[in-house]
């Protein structure tokens, strides 16, 4: 009898220790599944955004750049047909005649009879649009005043259809473009390109 | 006590194949995903490659000595086009293609005369390798110079040629484009170049 309650207590430890192996086995296999899935999900995140951010940047300095480089068709005061700048001309008068302080004319040109400051923004939006927004871009245009001691005036906001690209989101910009206005005051003009 | 036995080892080599199974069912899913990654992994890298030499060749043709903005002895203009050595070394401008517009048949080339890339392909090829590359004026009038443009082809069995490439990058940079002949001060025009890396 004695006997026969040793054996099966013999029994119940190697059934015990079976059971404890099986766990282990189980618990080895569901940690190399999960090592296997980690390594595919790292793999599969990393993605090169090297070329991407390059591109964006170096797109959104020559877009800057060039738009504001841009000549463009305008009356001068007599009717005098003269082609400015978007930006050094164009930007510089909307500046000193802005429409917040009731200016209807700007004082140097007259581009298709519209004041400067709302041919500025028509111009640059159609020009990015058919440029960035062509691409399928999220753009950003923001130019401002700045003066010594005030609050810097906006002179214009152009987002794309698409929406804009606030600071919460990782976006590439242009560098600031500074255009010095006759009289005093600075004008910053800033692109920024996101995704 | 022979049979109970018997029952044990049968269940237990049941067991053992059972278990056999589903490690190899384990790992065949494992070499199926190993390989499906494998495959997804070199097609990114060729695209990779693709990107990255389409950006090398936007660079090259953005500062083509050929073509450059440049003042005398003062350093180049970036993002800037010389007109006027465009539309030397590339005497045919066209309007812009629009969407609707097909793309000129390989076997069907439009007769037009020679520009300065045309005659000494072989050196640009050296340079762009096989790409597209067309400078687009958008203001104020529309219009587009193609100053490369080279693709891949075979000849099938009937003699014809056919295109040779699978995958194409493009990328895009905004330019100006100098017209020093437009008065007393040059004017810059607004506009974009287009590089089409052919893989």
């Amino acid at each position: 009898m004695k006997q026969h309650t040793l054996s099966s207590l013999k029994i119940n430890q190697l059934h015990t220790k079976k059971a404890q192996m099986e766990i282990i086995g189980l618990v080895v296999i569901v940690i190399l599944l999960t090592l296997g899935m980690l390594f595919l999900a790292m793999f599969a995140l990393n993605e090169d955004t090297s070329k991407k951010i390059f591109t964006r940047k170096g797109l959104a300095t020559s877009t800057a750049t060039a738009l504001l480089k841009t000549n463009v068709a305008c009356n001068q005061e007599g009717g005098e047909k003269v082609y400015p700048a978007l930006g050094k001309d164009i930007l510089e008068d909307c500046a000193k005649n802005p429409q917040s302080q009731g200016n209807s004319f700007c004082t140097i040109y007259s581009c298709d009879n519209k004041h400067c400051c709302d041919y500025f923004n028509e111009t640059t939006t159609k020009f990015l649009n058919s440029t960035l927004g062509k691409w399928n871009k999220k753009y950003e245009f923001e130019a401002k005043l700045i003066y010594k001691q005030a609050q810097p005036v906006t002179l214009s906001i152009i987002k794309s259809k698409k929406g804009g690209c606030p600071k919460t989101k990782p976006r590439d910009t242009s560098g600031l473009n500074p255009i010095t206005v006759e009289g005093g005051g600075l004008i910053e003009t800033v692109l920024y390109l996101c995704d | 006590m022979i049979a109970s036995n018997n029952k044990k080892a049968q269940l237990h080599i049941t067991e053992t194949i059972a278990v056999l199974f589903i490690f190899f069912i384990l790992v065949a899913f494992g070499l199926i995903f190993y390989a499906r990654y494998q495959q997804t992994a070199v097609q990114e890298k060729q695209e990779q490659l693709l990107a990255s030499r389409a950006m090398d060749t936007t660079v090259k043709a953005l500062f083509l000595p050929e073509l450059m903005c440049t003042k005398g002895e003062a350093e180049h203009e970036d993002n800037c086009v010389d007109l006027i050595k465009l539309t030397a070394a590339t005497p045919n401008s066209l309007p812009p293609l629009s969407p609707a517009t097909p793309e000129p048949t390989l076997s069907e080339p439009p007769i037009q005369p020679k520009s300065h890339f045309q005659d000494n392909s072989e050196y640009y090829f050296q340079l762009f390798s096989y790409s597209n590359i067309t400078f687009i004026q958008v203001y104020p009038t529309p219009q587009q110079w193609q100053i490369y443009n080279k693709q891949k082809t075979k000849k099938t069995p009937d003699g014809k040629t056919i295109k040779d490439w699978t995958r194409k990058e493009p990328t895009y940079f905004t330019i100006t484009l100098r017209d020093d002949l437009a008065g007393t001060t040059p004017q810059y025009r607004y506009g974009y170049i287009i590089v089409e890396a052919y893989s």
